[in-house]
């Protein structure tokens, strides 16, 4: 009952016009921030850092609360519109909404976009509020063993199956891997594959990566006059989001294992974010009947990816709040704010300083509800700019893309590897080569590298221990199970293909006859 | 039978993988005894690409001599000249910016980029030009706080001589 | 479409005059700074910290650089600049020009670089302006770890050699010397690496390492909580914080790699620039804000150092580092 008291307080204190005109302050440039590339969400919360001290603790928590939760979902706006991820997180995002973008549905996209990330976010905070420590001491019990099985699981169920060449994905997937090790060794501090190049010893960035393959790729592709699909004419009008509660019925089970996903997997891993993203993705994948429509525009992906960026917010924070751990940059620099304001996060905050804690779980909350309404204005505004001529809106892309990859570490070696990497993009496009794997492989593989090293040297180079620690042998058991499912549903689905050629061969014979 | 046109990649990356394979060899001379290493993790990705590589050839190689002659469709033609273009303005862009600045290489990039994507309007593109890329300025520089490149010599004093002006020193 | 041009083209050619009345504003500007010798600084200074945001290095920066803005009169914005444990960020300090308005935040662990022979510069590539930080480094074990005293670790390393596992931050780095320096002198302890702060401390507090290596500043949180507790300073004399913890050299133990960070620009800026920053910084070192910051994060009282000392000092760690990692085989 102390928690509901606590909450009470909190929504007491968050709901006072200044804190919530500060937390819809701070929804609107998290979400502007990061749907431009170029603005990373670090930037953002960097940005807004020098006008917290001059505020009291209340508004400059959930001023910063508004900027995270905004942010997070910011990049989907223009992963969807312009092919562009502002995030790793939102790869598989873009992947689905992009495409439905392009059929036309783009106000069905973003909607859907809005609704899951505020469902998601909505449902990890309510956790936050009821299960905070003791799910970080259940946090605290997984090691690296448990982390590497999960992105293990990450990159065999999305990057292989269900693609259409199973050869072509593995050969991106390793080649993804292998650019995944070029530069500075973290452990070692050796440099891998730079041939003394100083250009490369910062290595493959995968945000550089990520705007180059998608964005730059897609102008490429767009200049030449290659583009797959037509786009059909999007009025204004139709490219308003709509809030789709309805649209959102059929899709009620990717919703919910989305957010289950972030909820469990943005708790585990210091990249929940990005690594529960992918796993959700692939499970949704994987457990659909249709998978072969992922890829394609799959509304499903999108609910699953979209709810479990959102719902790791609140795994990111029982990380910082309770354990003082930052899981990334962004989370990293709102704990050197909270330490400013005299919070200090750790194991003693949930009981000495209740009021704040809760003052910031409300704030969430209330940031979760808001956004729907803050992401149906920013994404109608955005959406505006589907109207630019494409001449016009191109050339800003690649502009966009320029300043996306130098803000990374203010450094034009990612300029070029983002522009390097477009030309690589246009011409995977153009061959028909799956590009998916290749970033999975450069995303997860130096996590799984991490991961593996780790766990070897703290076990005596003990290979089974993946399978002696409960956790790690039951996430890779589910790992095989599904993987061996969708063998078996390929070829049940081969065979039938089969079948069928063969039934057509017999047809044609019986007519020669 | 167009094996002479699929081939060729899939070898490429099988010499590139083994090659690669070998140089990392080198790397695991900074580990202690009992450590993978950091030449392991490449080894694994490289043998990962080769095996992927040789499943790609035989799988080329039974298309290729099969039964069924269903190769992939061609891609649509396109427009190699804008192609080129295109990439080159993307590199001169990235390739002049710290020598003339990131203001005249933007201006100059907007401008060359719209028209070979189809505006012919000067108007138009010297509309975008200049809104376009004050705004950037102003947002990157003075709220980001950027530090874009200015340029070399003359172009440095000109790039800063265009903030001064525009207040956003 | 034509419709939709009309308007557009009477904006851009009001943006257009706009554009250019800007840019004739700007030329009297640049005659008056042609005519009188420019004083420094007369724009923003960059300053690149070289790790990520969030870090201890960038929260330092970020404190410096808004404590001597208001004593040089411009802005000093941080930009992060990270990679190759800081070296990316030191060779675009070497690309750019020695004019005083790139200057750069340097930490330990890149200085680690140099005797490891995995950097890209030497000591004497940089003008080293001012050391602002000097952190102890400590051992930490888990509260309810059954060590009480750091001879109870000792003892039980002693007993069973690498069985117990240290989180540092990586191979070769200062956290990896110490702990070989104690396998010599007996204790063989195994190095761990989590190169990502949070996962050395998780690592730690959920018991996947039995021991961790790290600056008291860090892990405050956990120290107040209970949740770790310090076994043994890297010091030569106790820290008043911690008046218990016995230090390295009354065990006899003759090693000290304290964690220092500071600031430093390219060689061959002028003179009267390098005093004009290293001046403005130890004002601002002087502020109660700084000596509040300071406190909270245990940096010794004594960290400042001016130019020529701090060169001197740094030449001193390089040379002592060499020796150790030549002596433990760390570089081949």
């Amino acid at each position: 009952m102390d928690i509901f008291a606590n909450l009470v307080i909190g929504f007491a204190n968050a709901v006072q016009p200044m804190n919530f005109l500060m937390i819809s302050l701070g929804l609107l440039i998290g979400i502007i921030a990061g749907a431009l590339p170029g603005i990373t969400m670090i930037n953002s919360i960097v940005l807004v850092l020098p006008f917290t001290y001059l505020m009291g603790i209340v508004p400059a928590l959930l001023l910063m609360i508004g900027v995270y939760c905004g942010g997070v979902f910011g990049g989907s706006i223009t992963g969807i519109l312009f092919n562009i991820p502002g995030d790793p997180m939102n790869v598989p995002t873009t992947w689905e909404g992009y495409r439905l973008n392009r059929q036309g549905k783009t106000q069905y996209a973003l909607g859907l976009a809005i609704m899951s990330s505020a469902f998601g976010g909505l449902v990890s905070a309510l956790c936050l509020a009821f299960f905070a420590p003791p799910f970080a001491k259940f946090a605290l019990g997984f090691s690296t063993v448990e982390f590497f099985s999960v992105v293990v699981f990450g990159l065999a169920s999305v990057s292989v199956l269900g693609s259409s060449s199973m050869t072509t994905a593995l050969i991106s997937l390793f080649a993804g891997m292998f650019l995944g090790t070029i530069g500075t060794e973290a452990q070692y501090g050796v440099e891998r594959f730079t041939f003394g190049l100083p250009f490369l010893s910062s290595g493959v960035d995968f945000v550089a990566v990520l705007i180059g393959l998608f964005a730059i790729g897609e102008v490429l592709e767009q200049l030449v006059g290659a583009a797959p699909e037509s786009v059909p004419e999007t009025s204004v009008r139709k490219a308003m989001p709509r809030l789709p509660l309805l649209d959102l019925w059929p899709l009620r089970w990717p919703l919910v294992r989305g957010t289950a996903v972030g909820v469990v997997v943005g708790g585990l891993a210091g990249a929940g974010a990005t690594v529960s993203s992918f796993v959700s993705y692939g499970l949704e994948r994987q457990v659909s009947k249709t998978p072969e429509l992922f890829g394609k525009g799959h509304a499903g992906g999108l609910v699953a990816s979209e709810s479990s960026v959102n719902g790791s917010t609140g795994g990111a924070m029982v990380h910082l709040l309770c354990l003082g751990i930052p899981g990334s940059a962004a989370t990293a620099v709102m704990m050197g704010a909270f330490l400013l304001h005299g919070i200090q996060p750790g194991p003693l905050l949930f009981t000495k300083q209740p009021v704040e804690v809760f003052t910031i779980i409300a704030g969430m909350i209330l940031a979760n509800i808001i956004m729907i309404f803050m992401g149906y204005v920013a994404a109608f505004s955005f959406a505006t700019l589907m109207k630019v001529p494409a001449a016009i809106l191109n050339t800003f892309i690649v502009v966009f893309c320029f300043l996306g990859g130098y803000a990374l570490r203010n450094d034009l070696a990612d300029v070029w590897m983002t522009m390097l990497f477009g030309v690589l993009g246009y011409v995977m496009r153009r061959y028909d080569l799956p590009i998916a794997p290749l970033v999975m492989g450069l995303i997860l593989g130096p996590m799984a590298e991490q991961y593996f090293l780790t766990s070897m040297l703290a076990n005596q180079n003990d290979l089974s221990v993946f399978v002696t620690r409960p956790v790690s042998a039951i996430i890779l058991g589910i790992g095989v199970l599904l993987v061996l499912w969708a063998i078996m549903k390929a070829v049940k689905g081969r065979r039938s293909a089969l079948e069928e050629l063969v039934m057509q061969g017999q047809m044609t014979r019986v007519e020669e006859g | 039978m167009k094996l002479t046109r699929t081939a060729p990649a899939p070898v490429a990356g099988i010499l590139l993988s083994t090659a690669l394979f070998f140089q990392a060899g080198s790397l695991n001379e900074i580990a202690q005894p009992g450590q993978l290493g950091p030449g392991f993790w490449p080894r694994l990705a490289l043998i990962g690409l080769a095996l992927a590589c040789v499943a790609k050839l035989i799988v080329d190689v039974r298309f290729a001599y099969g039964e069924r002659d269903v190769c992939p469709a061609l891609p649509p033609p396109v427009s190699r000249a804008r192609l080129v273009a295109g990439i080159a303005f993307i590199g001169l862009y990235v390739l002049l910016a710290p020598f003339i600045g990131f203001v005249l290489a933007t201006v100059g990039f907007i401008a060359a980029f719209m028209w070979l994507s189809g505006a012919r309007s000067v108007p138009m593109i010297a509309g975008n030009v200049a809104v376009g890329t004050v705004l950037l300025l102003y947002v990157f520089i003075k709220f980001v706080y950027l530090p874009l490149p200015k340029g070399d010599g003359l172009f440095e004093s000109f790039t800063l001589a265009l903030y001064r002006a525009l207040y956003l020193f | 479409m034509r419709e939709r041009m009309k308007p557009g083209r009477c904006l851009s050619v009001v943006v257009y005059l706009l554009f250019s009345a800007v840019l004739m504003a700007g030329i009297p500007a640049e005659e008056c700074r042609g005519q009188t010798v420019e004083k420094y600084p007369s724009r923003p200074i960059d300053l690149i910290c070289t790790f990520g945001a969030g870090g201890g290095l960038d929260t330092m920066a970020r404190q410096l650089s808004s404590l001597t803005q208001p004593i040089l009169g411009v802005a000093l914005p941080v930009s992060n600049l990270p990679g190759a444990a800081g070296n990316v960020a030191i060779t675009q300090l070497l690309g750019s020009k020695a004019d005083g308005y790139t200057i750069a935040a340097y930490v330990q662990d890149t200085m680690m670089t140099i005797p490891m022979g995995l950097a890209r510069h030497k000591v004497e590539d940089l003008e080293w302006l001012v050391r602002t930080q000097v952190a102890d480094s400590f051992l930490f074990v888990k509260g309810d770890s059954p060590f009480k005293t750091v001879q109870d670790l000792f003892e039980y390393a002693k007993a069973n050699p690498g069985k117990l596992r240290v989180a540092a931050t990586g191979f070769g780095t200062p956290d990896d010397v110490t702990v070989r320096y104690l396998e010599k002198k007996g204790y063989k302890m195994t190095t761990i690496p989590y190169p990502k702060p949070g996962e050395r401390y998780a690592a730690a507090l959920g018991g996947h390492t039995e021991v961790l290596y790290e600056q008291a500043g860090d892990v405050k949180q956990y120290l107040e909580a209970g949740q770790l507790r310090p076994l043994i300073i890297f010091a030569e004399k106790r820290l008043p914080a911690f008046p218990d913890v016995p230090t390295s050299a009354e065990l006899g133990l003759s090693i000290t790699l304290p964690q220092f960070r500071g600031i430093v620009a390219k060689k061959g800026l002028p003179a009267d620039c390098a005093q004009t920053i290293a001046e403005a910084m130890r004002k601002a070192m002087e502020t109660q804000e700084w000596k509040k910051f300071a406190e909270d994060w245990y940096i010794r009282p004594d960290s400042y150092l001016g130019r020529q000392e701090y060169e001197k000092w740094v030449a001193g760690e390089v040379a002592i580092l060499n020796k150790l990692i030549i002596e433990f085989g760390l570089r081949k």
